[in-house]
């Protein structure tokens, strides 16, 4: 009876081997990307124990969950493979171990099947997981009783335990399509995605948010077909367990607006998988239906296809299912690389999002504003134009907010401050094309990189220490994003100049007796860039009291002013800034503190009433005492 | 079915208005499309060296561009030239030129495309903003195009004209193309010669003088059916007020059964 188990056991792990295999044929159709194998695998316990669990400790019940499940299970299956050695197999000791690894797992189950009662939860699925704790229950518990059979009599075999054998091999089948077919597949492609991540400087605390450069020589841009996304990132797809924290996080879907990210991947999985509509979780809120046909070569995008176009330009590329995910998979990527497919490829962007990418090839400038205009806010405070070969310290970069007269405001208290704290200082005047970021983030590629050749080339013909910009979008593109093209400066927030010049004494500050301020992290100076400390400690020395909001620092929500959002006009039940303003106000905050131009106009088109927004270089200038 | 229309779009090496950099033209991209809506066969034409601009007119759907090369010494014969040669569409004469309605700043000239459908002997259609073939065509006899004329103040005029015809493309045109960046990377830009014979015309003596404002001939300007003050009226006499006024010029179609 024990070799029999021993051999049933090794019988799973070939099944579990053989469907492995199907999926990794699937995925090698995707695009080929190198992978270093060795580093890669080496680094896989790192990853998932200290990575993966950073994320997942945040619930700790999902923790609670998934270290019986998963280990009793991965642990139970091999003691019972081992099984197979004569000298395990007549031990008691042995088989005592295997019962408690059973148990455990058993006792996973039970938690498993707690997370769906009495009610699947809104941002989990049903479908199969509804009898994933059933099989899961059978195996461990007949193997569990298996194994007290042989711990009471380990050289013999009791006809009594031919029923928890059927048992045990009934779950072992169910377990089996849960994996060939159902989500828990996302054992294996989670470690095939953990060795092979796109983004390995993200691992082990780090932070990799740039968009990868794109070769547009190459005969298919971007993602039409799945066939056009990287292998990895296939995988990558089908690692999603369905936990919903994504789909928790992302704003666009709070607000309505036709994007989930948990159904994107579940539909880009379905798409690799010829279609059909098995996804059982919440929809992608108001999305108007689609047919539902996929294929490895066939169209993701589109009416006739898996995903509604509307879904691709809810994105606000704010990187907060990014950071949720504890698959560590990388939707922005996708969403971006889809996006690139339906710009480059097809032309199919929004009005909106067209016109504004006509002007920035044809003016570079998305508002098609005359460059020159861009420092009229700045007029009256004559700040000099560093010219070509000219020389400096600071180099201030303006960005698009500048043609904006609220975000003038701003750059004007920025100005004031870098004049009372004595530094040297230049813009670049007419010379100064936009960035390219918008182009970037609506999959256009190549205004993007029109823009970004014409920007590096303006910067590296001028000798300066550093750039200082008030936008956090620029300041991505420029620091993260320009060096794979040739840009390689010093490139500073505005909040981290002023905490610099603060905690260095060059500006002193006396905190003001004002109402509570809450701060607001922008994207792309949180999550993209890991700045949250700064803006806080300059708040502290300038402002009476300080409020958090319940979603703050890395896992702040987003205003809805990214990745293009704004123009390209989606359809949504709520505007993304009201549901963020009322968060303002849930925690009492008079004052919402911001740090980018885009977050400022999206948060002040809020209605009243509504707290006041400030750039932090308003309340700074505010509270700076002088001589 | 009849067999798709052949145009030529006029493209000219255009600057961006407001940043001067080179840029298409943004009538000469609605001219584009207008042609697309028509379900025609297109050949963009330009007079002078393949510049890279013309590349954008291709993301917008124009996938076949002609340089004439040389062309930029005498423009108007050139591209009359070129359009009458037979050569840029092997079906057959070329059916319909579509051209920018005004200059955009760059190196070209609003009356160009008056100055070849002179030269065409073809006439001459200004500010269009919509097109489609007329119905109901006799056998035989060629094809009519039925238009819309953009006029002042969102007015509307219908024309009917006979093709051959040139079309000038009006910037209130709904029909600007999607712009694929595969298709501006594909463009192929075929130079030929432009066929001039002969010393390119010697400008005629012309004097230069400085830009001044001239008096707004206001009457010229006149309002046709002027303006109704209504104070405090009923909202039904407002909105009939409205819609009589829409209708006065065209732009609401008259009522059902009138």
């Amino acid at each position: 009876m024990a070799l029999i188990v021993a051999c049933l056991a090794w019988g799973l792990v070939a099944c579990v081997l053989l469907a492995a295999l199907g999926l990794a044929r699937r995925w090698r159709r995707g695009r080929p990307v190198r992978v270093d194998w060795v580093a890669g695998l080496a680094a896989v316990p790192r990853r998932y124990l200290v990575d993966v669990h950073h994320v997942v400790e945040r619930r700790p019940e999902a923790a609670r969950m998934h270290v019986p499940a998963a280990g009793g299970l991965l642990g139970g299956s091999v003691a019972l493979m081992l099984a197979a050695l004569p000298a395990l197999r007549g031990s008691r000791a042995w088989w005592a171990v295997v019962a408690v690894l059973f148990a455990a797992a058993l006792w996973g189950a039970v938690l498993v099947r707690r997370r769906r009662r009495p009610a699947v939860p809104s941002f989990l699925s049903g479908g199969m997981f509804l009898w994933l704790p059933g099989a899961l229950g059978a195996y461990a518990g007949g193997a569990l009783l298996l194994a007290l059979g042989l711990l009471a009599a380990p050289d013999g075999g009791s006809p009594l335990l031919l029923a928890p054998l059927v048992l045990t091999v009934g779950g072992a089948v169910g377990l089996l399509v849960q994996f060939a077919r159902g989500p828990m597949r996302h054992a294996f492609a989670g470690t095939v995605w953990l060795a092979a991540h796109a983004r390995p400087g993200r691992f082990g605390g780090g932070r990799d948010t740039a968009l990868r450069p794109l070769d547009l020589d190459a005969a298919r841009l971007g993602a039409l077909a799945p066939s056009d996304f990287a292998w990895t990132a296939l995988a990558s797809f089908d690692a999603c367990i369905q936990c919903g924290r994504c789909e928790q996080a992302c704003p666009a879907f709070a607000a309505g607006q036709r994007l989930n990210p948990k159904a994107l991947v579940q539909d880009l999985v379905a798409a690799t998988r010829g279609g059909g509509a098995s996804y059982s979780g919440s929809p992608a809120p108001n999305a108007p239906p689609v047919a539902c046909r996929g294929g490895m070569d066939a169209p993701i995008i589109g009416a006739g296809a898996m995903i509604h176009p509307d879904t691709l330009w809810a994105c606000t590329t704010c990187r907060a299912c990014v950071e949720e995910c504890p698959m560590m998979i990388e939707h922005v990527d996708a969403i971006v690389d889809l996006r690139r497919g339906q710009t480059l490829m097809l032309g199919q962007v929004r009005p909106g999002a067209a016109q504004a990418l006509r002007r920035m090839r044809d003016s570079a400038e998305p508002g098609g504003r005359p460059l020159a205009a861009r420092a009229d806010a700045l007029a009256a405070l004559d700040v000099p134009v560093l010219p070509e070969g000219g020389e400096t310290d600071i180099l201030l970069w303006l960005g698009e907010g500048a043609f904006d007269l609220r975000h003038g405001r701003t750059l004007q208290a920025l100005v004031r401050l870098m004049r009372l704290a004595g530094l040297r200082f230049a813009i670049l005047g007419a010379a100064e094309p936009d960035c390219g970021d918008l182009a970037r983030r609506l999959g256009d590629e190549a205004t993007f990189r029109l823009l970004a050749d014409e920007a590096i080339a303006t910067l590296n013909a001028r000798r300066f220490q550093r750039i200082v910009t008030a936008d956090p979008h620029a300041l991505h593109v420029l620091r993260n994003e320009y060096p794979a093209l040739g840009g390689h400066w010093t490139v500073q927030h505005h909040t981290a100049l002023l905490d610099e010049l603060v905690t260095g004494g060059a500006l002193r500050l006396a905190p003001r007796d004002l109402p509570p301020v809450a701060y607001h992290d922008p994207c792309y100076l949180g999550r993209y860039n890991g700045e949250v400390a700064a803006p806080r400690r300059l708040l502290d020395a300038a402002c009476g009291t300080r409020v958090e909001m319940a979603r703050h620092g890395l896992r702040s929500m987003c205003c809805g002013g990214g990745g293009g959002n704004p123009i390209s006009d989606v359809d949504g039940a709520a505007r993304i800034p009201d549901l963020r303003m009322a968060q303002a106000g849930a925690v009492g905050a008079a004052i919402v503190a911001v740090g980018c131009p885009g977050c400022t106009a999206m948060l002040e088109g809020v209605p009243a009433p509504r707290p006041e927004v400030r750039d932090i270089a308003e309340l700074v200038l505010d509270a700076v005492v002088t001589a | 079915m009849a067999t798709a229309m052949r145009a030529v779009v006029l493209l000219s090496a255009g600057i961006d208005p407001v940043s001067g950099r080179p840029a298409p033209v943004g009538t000469e991209i609605r001219a584009i499309g207008l042609a697309r809506a028509l379900g025609a066969r297109m050949v963009g034409l330009h007079a002078g060296p393949p510049a890279p601009v013309l590349r954008e007119y291709a993301g917008y759907g124009l996938a076949d561009i002609v340089c004439l090369d040389g062309g930029e010494a005498d423009p108007v014969a050139a591209l009359a030239g070129a359009i009458l040669s037979g050569a840029l569409f092997a079906e057959g004469p070329v059916e319909l030129v579509l051209a920018g309605r005004r200059a955009s700043g760059g190196a070209d000239s609003g009356l160009l495309p008056y100055a070849v459908a002179e030269r065409l002997g073809w006439p001459m259609v200004a500010d269009v903003a919509q097109a489609q073939r007329a119905g109901a065509q006799q056998a035989g006899a060629s094809p009519d195009l039925d238009l819309e004329q953009a006029r002042p103040r969102g007015a509307r005029r219908a024309a009917r004209v006979a093709l051959p015809c040139v079309v000038g493309v009006h910037d209130v045109a709904a029909c600007v193309p999607d712009f694929v960046f595969a298709q501006a990377r594909a463009a192929c830009l075929r130079a030929l010669p432009c066929g001039l014979d002969g010393p390119p015309p010697v400008a005629e003596a012309a004097e230069e003088r400085a830009y001044r404002r001239r008096p707004r001939l206001i009457a010229a300007a006149a309002q046709g059916t002027g303006g109704r003050v209504l104070v405090d009226p009923a909202p039904q006499d407002a909105a009939r007020a409205i819609i009589d006024h829409l209708r006065a010029l065209g732009v609401l179609p008259p009522p059902a059964g009138s």
